[in-house]
């Protein structure tokens, strides 16, 4: 590799180094006001077909959505509170299912099926593999045959 | 009367369908020539029946006849004249009419394109397939989702309309039909697909001639669900463009798996690899089609979109597995003629690259449909209920989307067959920096976070890259580079990167917050100063319109709104938008003041970058466009699947005038690292010799060849 253009890499690793560490350093603590807009995001509105807290205008989302500011303000953890939802409406009313139980699939077996299909793209590529070498062996006649065939078309 | 001529265009319909299966499967049995050319009259006299049925259905609309049982669901005399004509595909039956139209239609244009070569057994079997699948389709509109149903109505009697949220934007016109031809434009690719398993014809013959069937219908799906996330940004109070709502998951399923198509069949096509992958994932987009109107129109799932359902549910599902079982047995069935004559020599490659980016396009889908069917796998299991939503997806597609991005920055450098480092590197350093730049500018601009950063350099380097591969291309051939589909493919992978950075900056920085104000009173929110300024009720027809003056920064006045409908009782916001290219302000007046001179109380939500998803949306449709246009031949005599020599590359004398054009690329010696693209040779391949593109010389890897 040339020297100027190591350098260059370099000098970029660098600079996205720096910029990466001030974005992350400006990054302050949750703010109430977007801890209330996450939660309300993950809890889904008990009277509407499929909608979050935040996203329904029905009544009782906005009861919960004040419900919700109320509770952070008063210094309640993410834990806290969904707890309480989930004591009042059930299960079904957190939009992210839990990570522990059956419920746990849902976030394993996608991980799992990605690691076997790279498994399976890593296995075929791979040298005796469906898409590795698959031990045909090229003749010189083969090649005589193609330079011979290549030869006269670009002749022509 | 109404009633029975649509009837009668529906009848039409299916009874050409029937016989244009019975006279293709005839003749193809018979190798009757003659007889074969009848398709084309029977997919004539199809789309007929549906448009016949359709223009029926449209005036009984117009004319509101309520003894239409249709007309009596979704019909009212209230509804303003162009709403009531998109109320054909407001509600399942109409929906249904407007496949059913847009499918014959297909139908009829296959049978008309390939009129000359309709007694060529694969076209006959695709005409075949799709008369099977429009046969279905008729079917359901004769059964249980009959829009012509005869009913009494009392005199006086005047209809509900359709449903408040279809009648509030005029983006609610146009993104279904946009997003059925996507939908149904899949079935032309599948039923060739079907043909080249039935007839043998495996290999690039199917491909090639549904290329820019399968362009299009990808290019109408990608406006379709753009144009349905607008629509729910500008008509639902929330602020989102997209809520992994069931709905709109079914719509995206069918995207990513054709989006994996159109780029491994790219490996098929140059190398001849992959074709049972090909074949499966065309069958698997149709087969989703499917099983997402059946996921949507059965109300298996709730779902602010869902129509609610009537028996058409099981047989969709029915439908559905009937194509799955058809598609596994034939393939199974031709199984030894799948075997693909070439290899991949190295990961490192631009194959290496497509099979990553469609397996991350698998893993995609693969998420999207457990997230949304899980709960009810759950619910059956053990009787629970439970929800999976946006923050599900959210967590869960993000490192997927990285990766792509990260995909789309290296794969369109990367040449056929094998790359080296030094290559990479000389060719990534650009577009490295382009993401490097991009980060940097991101946080001068004020973003911060690790994952939007990340996001965004990650973009910028994939925009790098794709712009290096636009200016090579028009260097080397001017105007002419730019149409076609390597070039058309950049531009839509630019488009993408725009919804990408979209997507991330609206989703990491808005802000929210609701507020009571007295008239006159102002609050600042996010930088914004937000004057509430009074109220104002307007009366029409169909509702009662209530609409609250906003100021943004003392300048322009806003008006979200508040619709009542007097026939359901329905209230419906109406928000407003201030937008600009850095970002949107977006207010909702929450519900309608008890005392209209007394406080309002108003949501603001802003969001940065939101007009580049539409933005994004219209650059894909362009690309998507530039890619229908026939490209440069590559030149027909550079074999591709010659082995190139893994390990003695290095040795290779560069000067040889014997080497193969294939180990030009293994990039390990900087001059012998011609570029596959032409970039450093610009004239060396014969660009004008339009050779048929099929000409290859697999032969040499083929197992067993004759030595």
């Amino acid at each position: 590799m040339n020297v100027s253009r190591r350098l260059s890499w370099v000098a970029l690793g660098l600079v996205v180094a720096i910029a990466l560490f001030v974005g992350m350093r400006a990054e302050g603590p949750r703010s109430n006001l977007q801890r209330t807009q996450d939660i309300s995001e993950a809890i889904r509105c008990p009277e509407c077909r499929g909608q979050s807290v935040a996203d329904s205008e029905a009544a009782i989302a906005a009861e919960i959505r004040a419900g919700i500011a109320r509770r952070v303000d008063a210094g309640e953890t993410d834990a806290q509170i969904y707890d309480f939802y989930r004591g009042q409406f059930g299960d079904d009313v957190l939009l992210r299912p839990d990570a522990g139980g059956i419920t746990g699939l849902v976030w394993i077996l996608p991980v799992i099926a990605i690691a076997l299909g790279a498994l399976g793209v890593g296995l075929a590529l791979s040298r005796g593999g469906a898409l590795g070498g698959n031990g045909a062996s090229v003749s010189a006649a083969d090649r005589e045959l193609v330079s011979a065939v290549r030869g006269g078309a670009d002749g022509s | 009367m109404n009633s029975s001529l649509g009837l009668a265009g529906v009848a039409l319909g299916t009874a050409s369908s029937a016989v244009g299966i019975i006279v293709l499967a005839v003749a193809l049995r018979t190798r009757n020539r003659a007889l074969m050319q009848q398709g084309r009259t029977m997919a004539l006299l199809a789309f007929f029946g549906a448009l016949f049925a359709t223009v029926i259905m449209e005036r009984a609309l117009i004319t509101r006849d309520f003894t239409v049982d249709y007309v009596s669901q979704v019909g009212s005399s209230r509804t303003p004249a162009l709403y009531n004509f998109a109320a054909l595909w407001s509600s399942l039956e109409g929906s249904i009419l407007l496949w059913v139209l847009v499918l014959s239609g297909l139908v009829a244009l296959t049978a008309v394109r390939f009129r000359k070569r309709l007694d060529d057994p694969l076209v006959g079997w695709a005409l075949l397939t799709m008369f099977v699948v429009s046969l279905f389709f008729f079917g359901l509109l004769l059964g249980p989702a009959n829009p012509f149903t005869q009913v009494t109505v009392p005199p006086g009697f005047d209809g509900p309309g359709p449903d408040p949220l279809l009648q509030n934007h005029p983006l609610a016109m146009v993104h279904p039909p946009m997003l059925y031809l996507g939908y149904v434009g899949f079935t032309v690719p599948f039923a060739f697909a079907i043909a080249a398993l039935v007839t043998g014809r495996v290999g690039e013959g199917w491909l090639l001639e549904t290329r820019r069937w399968t362009l299009v219908a990808w290019g109408f799906l990608t406006l379709g669900i753009v144009l349905g996330a607008w629509w729910s940004y500008e008509v639902l109070g929330w602020g989102g463009y997209w809520a992994w709502d069931p709905v709109e998951n079914a719509s995206i399923l069918p995207w990513f798996t054709a989006t994996a198509f159109i780029h491994s069949v790219m490996i098929q096509e140059r190398r001849g690899m992959l074709r049972v992958w090909n074949l499966s994932l065309v069958c698997a987009t149709f087969a989703l089609t499917i099983l997402g109107t059946f996921l949507t129109r059965s109300g298996v799932i709730e779902s602010v979109h869902a129509f609610s359902g009537g028996s058409i549910g099981p047989l969709l599902l029915g439908f559905f597995a009937a194509i799955t079982l058809v598609t596994v047995g034939l393939i199974g069935w031709r199984g030894d003629q799948l075997r693909s004559p070439g290899r991949i020599d190295s990961p490192l490659s631009r194959e290496g690259a497509f099979l990553a980016n469609n397996l991350i396009f698998a893993a995609f889908a693969f998420v999207i449909l457990l997230g949304t069917v899980f709960p009810l796998l759950v619910e059956a299991y053990d009787g629970r209920a439970v929800s999976v939503g946006e923050p599900y997806f959210n967590r869960m597609t993000m490192p997927l989307g990285m990766l792509l991005l990260f995909l789309m920055a290296v794969a369109p450098v990367l040449p056929w067959r094998k790359a080296g480092t030094e290559l990479l590197s000389k060719r990534l350093q650009w577009p490295a920096w382009g993401g490097g730049l991009a980060v940097v500018l991101a946080v001068l601009l004020g973003a911060y976070g690790l994952a939007p950063l990340i996001a965004f350099g990650l973009a910028g380097f994939a925009a790098g890259s794709a712009l290096r591969q636009v200016v090579l291309s028009t260097r080397r051939q001017g105007f002419r580079g730019f149409l076609g589909r390597t070039n058309g493919g950049m531009i839509v992978h630019l488009g993408i990167i725009i919804i990408a950075v979209a997507f991330a900056a609206s989703s990491s920085y808005s802000r929210e917050a609701e507020f009571t104000l007295e008239p006159g009173q102002t609050a600042n929110f996010a930088g914004y100063d937000v004057t509430y300024e009074g109220i104002e009720v307007e009366e029409f027809p169909e509702k009662r319109l209530t609409r609250a003056q906003v100021r943004i920064n003392g300048g322009q006045v806003y008006e979200p709104a508040i619709s009542n409908f007097a026939f359901t009782g329905r209230a419906i916001g109406e928000p407003s938008v201030r937008t600009s290219i850095t970002g949107d302000v977006f207010l909702t007046l929450l519900r309608v003041p008890e005392d209209l001179e007394g406080p309002a109380a108003i949501r603001v939500i802003t969001q940065p970058l939101v007009p580049w998803l539409w933005l994004g949306g219209l650059i894909t449709g362009f690309g998507t466009l530039l890619s229908l246009f026939p490209g440069r031949r590559r030149d027909p005599l550079r074999p591709t699947s010659e082995p190139i020599e893994l390990d003695q590359s290095e040795s290779a004398d560069p000067g040889d005038p014997s080497r193969s054009p294939g180990r030009e690329a293994s990039g390990t010696n900087p001059d012998a690292n011609a570029d596959p693209d032409g970039a450093t040779q610009p004239d060396r391949s014969v660009d004008g010799t339009r050779a048929p593109i099929g000409v290859r010389f697999q032969a040499v890897t083929e197992p067993g060849a004759p030595s």
